[in-house]
């Protein structure tokens, strides 16, 4: 796994690993590794959250839904639907967070991790059942995320 | 249009979504790659300029286009495709942003046959997850249907 270790470009390009390089001082803590996971991990927890709130709102607006218009209006007058917008926007700001200090080839993928979590999230917060395809899939994506962090 | 004429130009669509969603990851990586240095106390009116952000802007707001654009072939392709035939298409997006970050100039990330057997896996595990049910379970898709 590669990191950018500074926030801003010095003048000599390329990864330093190991090191904390902020606006030309060294530190001794790896904090813009953890900085690059924290922030992954508020890309994923916000996405899987705007998806349940999303859902939320969707399955809310079966019971009113007149057509494609009426479903709209009803939308709009959920705070959930706004919310789960401003989720979207956050998560977004958070992934431009982390595409400047990881690799964008292993990022991308560590959102597979949504997934992972929506499989569980989906089966407790809405009693759907899950076919056993879909945990070998998640087992699969474990698998090869292990293999990512591995390397 | 006949009807194999139209599930034709549906895998055309479904296609174009996922290069559209490969190529805004790429270009949101591209534009906060050009984030500039620290800038000296000479620069520091520079700044505030927009021609100081323009390179970091602008391919940001191509990206942004591109996960629009593509949303919207997504659409075309539903018109034309069966959902189960399309959705697991979707996880291709993981290898290709790989390949791109990999071999496109001006990414200089470095291939690694590890990294890329996990990429694969994911791709799998991800298609997998999409791929319909062979049982029907009505209960998923919510009240009404």
């Amino acid at each position: 796994m590669e990191f950018r270790t500074h926030l801003f470009h010095s003048p000599v390009s390329g990864y330093d690993i190991g090191r904390c390089r902020t606006r030309d001082k060294r530190y001794p803590v790896d904090c813009l590794n953890m900085l690059a996971w924290f922030f992954l991990l508020a890309t994923i927890v916000l996405t899987v959250s705007s998806q349940v709130l999303q859902k939320q709102v969707a399955l809310a607006a079966w019971p009113v839904s007149r057509g494609k218009r009426g479903r709209l209006i009803f939308y709009r007058r959920q705070p959930r639907f706004w919310l789960a917008l401003l989720c979207l926007a956050a998560a977004m700001m958070c992934w431009l967070v982390v595409l400047d200090v990881m690799e964008v080839s292993s990022a991308y993928t560590w959102l597979s991790v949504n997934y992972v979590l929506m499989l569980p999230i989906s089966r407790l917060l809405f009693g759907e059942n899950i076919p056993p395809t879909r945990w070998l899939g998640v087992l699969i994506i474990v698998a090869g995320l292990s293999l990512l962090a591995w390397s | 249009m006949s009807a194999q004429n139209r599930l034709r130009h549906g895998w055309g669509w479904a296609l174009g979504s996922v290069v559209l969603v490969s190529c805004a990851q790429l270009s949101l990586k591209y534009g906060m790659q050009q984030l500039p240095g620290n800038p000296g106390f000479s620069t520091y009116t520079a700044m505030f300029e927009y021609r100081y952000w323009a390179p970091v802007i602008a391919p940001i707001a191509v990206g942004l286009v591109c996960y629009a654009t593509s949303v919207l072939c997504w659409l075309s392709a539903l018109a034309r495709l069966p959902l189960s035939l399309a959705y697991p298409l979707l996880s291709l997006s993981y290898l290709l942003v790989y390949l791109g970050a990999i071999l496109l100039p001006g990414f200089n990330e470095t291939a690694n046959a590890m990294r890329l057997t996990g990429v694969v896996l994911v791709c799998i595990g991800a298609g997998l997850i999409a791929w319909p049910s062979t049982r029907k379970d009505p209960e998923n898709a919510g009240p009404g249907t």
